[in-house]
């Protein structure tokens, strides 16, 4: 009658027991994962954040862990020695830096395109408002017609006073497109 | 001038200028006014304007149509050559002379220029 009490109180405790070990196993292994991911995250959030300030030449903000210290210090190094395009080798030093490049390349591009195409927008329009006024206001109308003076030909430009003070040019008789007669005399 | 005054009142869209070689515009414009000549305009050349014309005689003329080119000049004329080139210009302020008008004044000109024997 005892034996089989103490039989059934051993396979009952270590039953008891295995399942305590059990129980007590599977809540802290769940419960690990979780912090180690937090972790990660918050140092990936928190690493373009604080590399993009030295980019753009500002104070570099603290580190918040041993690897964001040494990406931070490589980058300082590399900010005031050249432009932002020699952060390309310091990035590789860790393996979350890959966007890192990608977002320092287009702050610092987004800034030579606005300086390129200004001048680009202001050059383009001269020459094109130039081009169709100029060519056929000077030359079309003008007949071909040789310089000298001789009939026939276009006499150099000359100029008279007149009894009011002013002077008439020979443009302007042309610009009035009024004949001419001009008759020199001497009193002598 | 007494000649080309009565002829410049015909053709009032051309422009007649009187232009004396030794005289100041101011005498020549009062001695138009004294004479009652009124459609002629008192003018005086300006630096070298006679040299580069080419104007070399005491009396001497030059007709210029509304293109700026020479239509017909010279020397020595007398007024009744003038008036059907005034005609020409006056209907037609762009005219050009003719080729054949060309060559015969140049060869005029060419003896005009030459010194009188």
């Amino acid at each position: 009658m005892l034996r089989i009490p103490f039989a059934v109180l051993l396979t009952a405790g270590l039953v008891a027991a295995s399942l305590a070990c059990a129980s007590d196993e599977q809540p802290a292994t769940p419960a690990e994962p979780p912090a180690a991911v937090a972790t990660a995250t918050a140092a990936q959030v928190e690493e373009p954040t604080t590399e993009i300030k030295p980019a753009t030449g500002s104070t570099a903000a603290p580190p918040t862990s041993a690897a964001m210290a040494t990406a931070t210090e490589a980058s300082e190094k590399d900010v005031p020695a050249a432009a932002p395009q020699t952060q390309v080798p310091a990035a590789p030093i860790d393996a979350a830096t890959a966007p890192l490049p990608a977002t320092a390349e287009p702050t610092s591009a987004a800034v030579v395109p606005t300086e390129t195409t200004a001048p680009a927008a202001a050059d383009t329009p001269s020459p094109s408002t130039e081009a169709p006024a100029a060519v056929p206001m000077a030359t079309a109308p003008r007949p071909a017609a040789p310089a000298g003076t001789n009939v026939g030909e276009a006499p150099p430009a000359f100029a008279m006073n007149l009894v009011d003070g002013t002077q008439v040019a020979s443009a302007d008789l042309a610009a009035a497109g009024r004949p001419v007669f001009m008759h020199y005399f001497a009193t002598w | 001038m007494q000649t080309l005054d009565p002829i410049a009142s015909q053709y009032p869209n051309l422009d007649f200028y009187v232009i004396s070689y030794n005289e100041p515009v101011g005498v020549i414009a009062d001695y138009i006014e004294e004479r009652g000549y009124t459609d002629v305009i008192p003018a005086q050349p300006v630096g070298t304007m006679l040299e580069d014309l080419q104007v070399t005689r005491q009396m001497a003329m030059m007709a210029v149509n509304g293109d700026g080119l020479i239509y017909h000049r010279q020397v020595m004329g007398s007024a009744a050559k003038w008036v059907p080139f005034f005609a020409h210009l006056s209907e037609d302020p762009d005219a050009v002379p003719a080729s054949v008008e060309i060559e015969r004044q140049k060869d005029q000109r060419q003896k005009d220029l030459q010194l009188p024997s």
